[in-house]
């Protein structure tokens, strides 16, 4: 659900905005505004908030820019911005300890229940609805997680990012990430126990 | 941990090579393990097919002209480094930082205040003398110090918590930044032309 797929002209664009070209900068923000708006959506759970942080992670991404060496992908370079304004946020509102999210801070309706690994066809009712309830249980377990198993997981599953990209993101060692990853999908998977097996009941293929 | 590592590569797809190998070689001799993974593979099918964080954003052009209008803003902000005179700003920029700690804390959460708000400073040395004023058109709190003296480069500023760099182009004033947020600095430290220090806390 990018505005723009094509990344092609991205260098060209960065190193322009680099150089004071505003127009170019409103290119890049039309390119990944609706992924910023989401995870922060996500992360404080206000659509409006969302919607201010969203502008100030860009106005910081701008201030920055000059600093940006391509060392990694300017969305990666972008949601360490959005992650550091999310943890502005809390700190600010004094919701949590020591800058962590708060679990109680993501919202669980406002995450999409369409993916882009989804099958491509138009599913049958029966099986959207179920894949509907599915998504349902899914965001409700998140909320249980802890911020960083919760973050993490948004990140690798919705995002596909490396375990690099996300430890950069989230200033860890990317073998924290892949723990984090183990513990979370585990918690995940006992939390959904009775969801998966209701779904997988209501889309096996009439016949099976 | 390498334990839950290889379950997590290998759920994902992403473990190659030899370390494939082993992992399988382990996982037919070892059903729990087998059993172990593969309902972390189909923990991540699961949560993959039905996880975006992708929101159409509202009042989208009203987003984008929002950000323009600031940055058209930030292009006159004082906090992109002037070109006066090279200076070696560092000792007295410590000096300086720790000083103010206690006032700049005060205004780091006054957002709203106005210019016409009466400041209260506090300098342990009193032979420093301080002014704050908001600078509206730049969005900052602006403190400016006479008398500071220079002290060692070794002096320990919040190292936990702060680092500071020099600013492009050679002019020597040093920007800092809280350590988890390296993108943006929290307060810039010039040199005036009439010798005082500028500090400037950006919000």
């Amino acid at each position: 659900m990018a505005d723009t797929e094509d990344i092609s002209d991205e260098p060209a664009l960065i190193k322009a905005a680099q150089a004071g070209d505003t127009r170019a900068f409103d290119t890049l923000v039309t390119r990944y505004r609706s992924r910023i708006y989401g995870m922060l959506v996500n992360l404080v759970k206000d659509d409006t908030e969302a919607w201010d942080l969203a502008q100030k992670v860009f106005i910081k991404a701008w201030k920055a820019l000059p600093r940006f060496e391509a060392r990694s992908k300017f969305f990666t370079w972008l949601y360490r911005i959005t992650h550091n304004v999310a943890l502005d946020y809390h700190r600010r509102r004094k919701i949590t300890g020591d800058g962590e999210l708060d679990d109680r801070q993501l919202n669980a309706k406002t995450v999409i229940s369409s993916a882009p690994t989804a099958p491509s066809e138009t599913p049958r009712p029966d099986e959207a609805l179920a894949r509907t309830e599915l998504g349902d249980h899914i965001q409700a377990a998140l909320a249980e997680l802890s911020p960083e198993h919760r973050e993490v997981i948004l990140l690798r599953e919705a995002q596909g990012m490396t375990y690099d990209e996300i430890a950069e993101i989230m200033d860890c060692a990317s073998g924290t990430v892949m723990s984090r990853l183990f513990h979370a999908r585990k918690k995940l998977q006992a939390t959904l126990a009775e969801a998966r097996a209701n779904f997988l009941e209501k889309t096996a293929a009439p016949g099976e | 941990m390498d334990h839950e590592h290889h379950i997590t590569q290998w759920a994902d797809g992403t473990l190659s090579g030899e370390a494939l190998t082993n992992f399988e070689k382990a996982m037919a001799t070892d059903s729990e393990l087998r059993a172990e993974a593969e309902e972390a593979r189909e923990m991540h099918k699961i949560l993959s097919g039905n996880l975006t964080i992708e929101r159409d954003i509202p009042n989208a052009q009203s987003f984008n002209s929002g950000i323009l209008k600031a940055i058209e803003a930030e292009k006159i902000a004082p906090f992109v480094a002037p070109t006066t005179q090279k200076t070696n700003l560092l000792p007295w920029a410590i000096a300086a930082a720790a000083c103010i700690a206690a006032a700049s804390t005060l205004f780091l959460n006054s957002g709203n205040n106005s210019a016409a708000t009466t400041r209260i400073t506090y300098t342990p040395d009193p032979s420093i003398d301080a002014k704050v004023y908001i600078d509206e058109e730049a969005g900052a709190t602006v403190i400016l110090l006479d008398g500071i003296a220079s002290i060692p480069d070794d002096q320990p500023i919040a190292p936990k918590t702060l680092i500071s760099r020099a600013l492009p182009g050679g002019s020597g004033s040093r920007a800092f930044f809280a350590k988890h947020d390296q993108a943006q600095p929290s307060m810039v430290l010039t040199r005036t032309s009439g010798g005082q220090v500028r500090i400037q806390d950006v919000y």
